[in-house]
Parts: structure tokens; sequence; C-alpha cells
């Protein structure tokens, strides 16, 4: 079947861009099942202008976006908010060595507004060519660039706090 | 460099060679249960299904108009003498 061809040619893609942006394992596969059901539903919509992983790429950016925008509507307890913006992700694709450092870079990237959140996400956690995170956001290659740069420029200042704190 | 900026860069580029996540196994088994029954129609089909109903029905209709109009042409005549032919008992 096409479909499941198609599944398992970005299954993975979709979960880890799913989480990156949702930094829980639940809610990114329930992303990723979201995202494959809008697939499938709107195959027939799919008019080959872009390259399949390219609208594949947008479909998860957009569906992640949404489930964020609907969790910072939702009431939610201090406490949530608080275990939301915890110090305590551990992306499992991470490197060792590395794992208490990006810790608090996945915490910082809660403060980043959309745009810079997903060109940070698809050009670092997903790893694409700016060139293809160009695409997928229907941006130049310049405002790519220039958003990542905001980004870490905002993560930095982030990071400063963090740091100031006593966070690390 | 002091302390501050060394750490601000190692957790900046914490993700160097960083491997993607996969998802559980069973995602796929649960995706499936999601979608609509694999016995929807095509489009097409659905479309060659209504026009062949439609002609179907349109035929129904002239054959039994064309029927009707045919036995109203018979004379009474013939009925009546049918009518007498098998009036036994007279």
């Amino acid at each position: 079947m096409a479909f499941q061809r198609l599944y398992a040619r970005y299954n993975v893609n979709v979960f880890n861009t799913a989480l990156g942006y949702m930094k829980n394992v639940e809610l990114a596969e329930e992303v990723t099942q979201d995202v494959f059901l809008a697939i499938f539903q709107k195959a027939d919509t799919f008019k080959g202008t872009s390259k399949v992983s390219t609208w594949v790429y947008r479909i998860v950016v957009n569906k992640s976006l949404n489930y964020l925008d609907k969790q910072s509507r939702r009431p939610t307890s201090d406490e949530a908010i608080d275990a939301h913006h915890k110090i305590d992700f551990n992306h499992p694709g991470v490197q060792l060595k590395n794992q208490e450092a990006s810790r608090h870079l996945f915490a910082a990237m809660d403060i980043l507004p959309p745009t810079q959140k997903t060109a940070f996400i698809l050009s670092y956690v997903e790893g694409l060519p700016q060139s293809e995170v160009a695409d997928v956001m229907q941006k130049s290659l310049k405002s790519v660039e220039s958003l990542l740069q905001r980004a870490k420029g905002n993560l930095r200042i982030k990071l400063n706090s963090f740091y100031s704190e006593g966070k690390c | 460099m002091n302390k501050l900026d060394n750490w601000t860069d190692q957790v900046l580029n914490s993700l160097d060679g960083i491997q993607k996540a996969a998802p559980s196994l069973d995602l796929l088994d649960r995706v499936m249960a999601q979608l609509p029954q694999n016995n929807v129609m095509p489009k097409w089909q659905l479309r060659l299904t209504a026009a062949a109903a439609c002609l179907l029905i349109a035929l129904n209709i002239y054959v039994f108009d064309f029927d009707k109009q045919e036995s109203s042409k018979q004379p009474s005549t013939e009925y009546v003498k049918l009518v007498e032919d098998f009036s036994l008992y007279q």
C-alpha cells in the first residue's frame, strides 16, 4: 500500500521534528499520528509543485505549532506550566556527552517565536539544509539565515539568564 | 572568553551530531486503526456508478412509458371480443 510506504519513508522525520517542538515522546507520537491522518486525507490535494518531503514537513510544522498554541491557550495550573518549562527534556538522539547541555537548550527554545523556533528545529534538530528549510517555510534563504541568527541571539540571552539564576 | 560564554557556546553546540529519534514500532498500527476503512470507493468509481444508476432509471422510465402507450393503442373491441369468448356460462 502506498500509504505504508510513505509512512516508512517519513515517520522518523515527522516524529523527530514533532519531538523538537513538543519535547515529549507521547505528544510527539500524537502529532505524528495526526500528521499521517492529514496526509491520508489530503493526498489528492498534493499538487506536486513542491517535493513530497517539503509538503510533509509543512504539515508537521503546522500541526506542531497548532498543538503548542492550543496548549498555551488551555487554562493550566502553575505547576503544569512549570513542568512544561522544566529543564528535563532529554532528546534520545543527543550524544551522551551533550545531554546535560542540550536539556538547557531545549528549555531555552520555549522563548523563541514560532518562525525562529521552526527555522532552528528544522536546521539543528532535524538537520535540514537551509535551502530546504527555506522551501518548507516558504521564505528566502536570506530570511532563514536571519531567523537563525536572531534565534541564536535570543537563546544566548535566555541561557545567560539560566546561568545567572544558577539553573546550570 | 569567560566561563559564561564558554558554557553558552557549549549549550548552543550541544545538538552537534544529534541522531534522529524514531517513534515506537506500533505507531503505524495506531495510525492504520484511525484511517477511514480501506473500502472507500474512489471518486471516479462513485461518479461512474451514479451515472450508470441514472441511465438505468431513465431506461426503466422510458420502457414503462412506452409499454403504457402501446397498451393504450390496442382497440377496445378486441378486449370485448376476448371477454365474450370467455363468457362460457352464458
